[in-house]
């Protein structure tokens, strides 16, 4: 499974990429919202791990242009917000899933697993 | 009447500023929590991976460390998300909420306070209680008559708030195992927000009630 990180925390979405490398996924990352944009032609991911609030782009803004331009690729929302609301917007927006920040890692994997199906 | 308006209108814009720095802070503090979380899991698939090859004393030793971590971020991000909802009840000065929420969230930073007096705090929020009301006003009035329960209480006490359907729409009450709560809750101090979250409080029967 290809997976697509985009998140400006650059800690964050490493370590992430080396966890879910270690676990035989195929893995890459953006840090902005713009190298999400670019990473979604050139890597064609089959899932996008994507944060709702960057500086350069809003979330759901992306979520937008990822539904439109690979309208088969499962998106799951990574949010620190603490308004459910927002994660409740990017399901209806056709996000597959959203987690909330700190992300507890084997409920992603779960998670994962569920949007190959 | 306009000076009243004036002084609401300046409490709104408090309330609704904090809440944005505060929810703006709890958001950050996530995200520092999901960077410490990762770290440690990356130290532990590291030890899975290289286990037999280091010393397994080490190994028992790293594995302690990120248990700790994992049960330590585990704890601080259930207070961050009742933070994060407690900074987004200012996000408007009215709306449509349940007690027993209300009170989850703010019973995540009570517990402080009641450990230091050495007294147990249990908050029971089973019955299902709706209203329409000032959310931040009401954690203020919570906290404020929390504090004023709490001051009569002696080490060891236990001290109950519960969220009931009582007479009315509904009520909070607070009421210790052995003490009696009583003496007067400073209503005039509270007026605006009694007013503001549709309620009133009471010294009764040896409990506080702060009722809709």
């Amino acid at each position: 499974m290809k997976i697509l990180i985009v998140d400006d925390e650059i800690e964050f979405a490493s370590t992430l990429c080396q966890r879910l490398k270690l676990r035989k996924y195929e893995v890459t990352e953006a840090y902005s919202g713009a190298e999400g944009v670019a990473a979604i032609t050139t890597f064609s991911p089959d899932t996008i791990l994507l944060d709702l609030k960057m500086p350069d782009m809003d979330g759901l803004e992306l979520l937008g242009i990822i539904r439109r331009q690979l309208p088969q690729t499962k998106v799951i929302m990574l949010t620190g917000h603490g308004c459910r609301e927002a994660g409740e917007q990017a399901l209806t927006m056709g996000a597959s899933a959203y987690l909330m920040k700190p992300v507890d890692f084997k409920v992603l994997l779960t998670t994962l697993e569920e949007t190959k199906r | 009447m306009a000076k009243e308006s004036e002084e609401k209108q300046l409490r709104e814009q408090q309330i609704e500023s904090y809440g944005r720095l505060m929810a703006g802070l709890s958001h950050d503090l996530k995200n520092h929590l999901g960077i410490i979380r990762e770290s440690g899991g990356l130290i532990e698939d590291m030890v899975e991976i290289h286990g037999k090859s280091i010393d397994s004393a080490l190994t028992e030793s790293l594995q302690k460390m990120t248990a700790t971590i994992e049960k330590r971020v585990k704890v601080a991000a259930e207070m961050l998300h009742h933070l994060s909802s407690f900074a987004h009840r200012a996000d408007s000065p009215e709306s449509s909420v349940l007690l027993g929420d209300i009170l989850r969230e703010e019973a995540a930073f009570l517990h402080r306070f009641a450990r230091m007096k050495q007294v147990e705090l249990h908050i029971e929020t089973e019955e299902e209680v709706a209203l329409v009301t000032s959310p931040t006003l009401l954690h203020h009035l919570i906290y404020r008559i929390f504090l004023f329960a709490l001051e009569q209480l002696q080490t060891g006490e236990r001290l109950t708030i519960a969220v009931e359907k009582g007479a009315s729409r509904g009520q909070i009450t607070f009421s210790a195992r052995k003490a009696a709560l009583e003496g007067e809750f400073p209503l005039e101090e509270y007026r605006h927000a009694l007013v503001a979250v549709k309620g009133t409080a009471m010294v009764k029967n040896g409990k506080v009630i702060l009722e809709f």
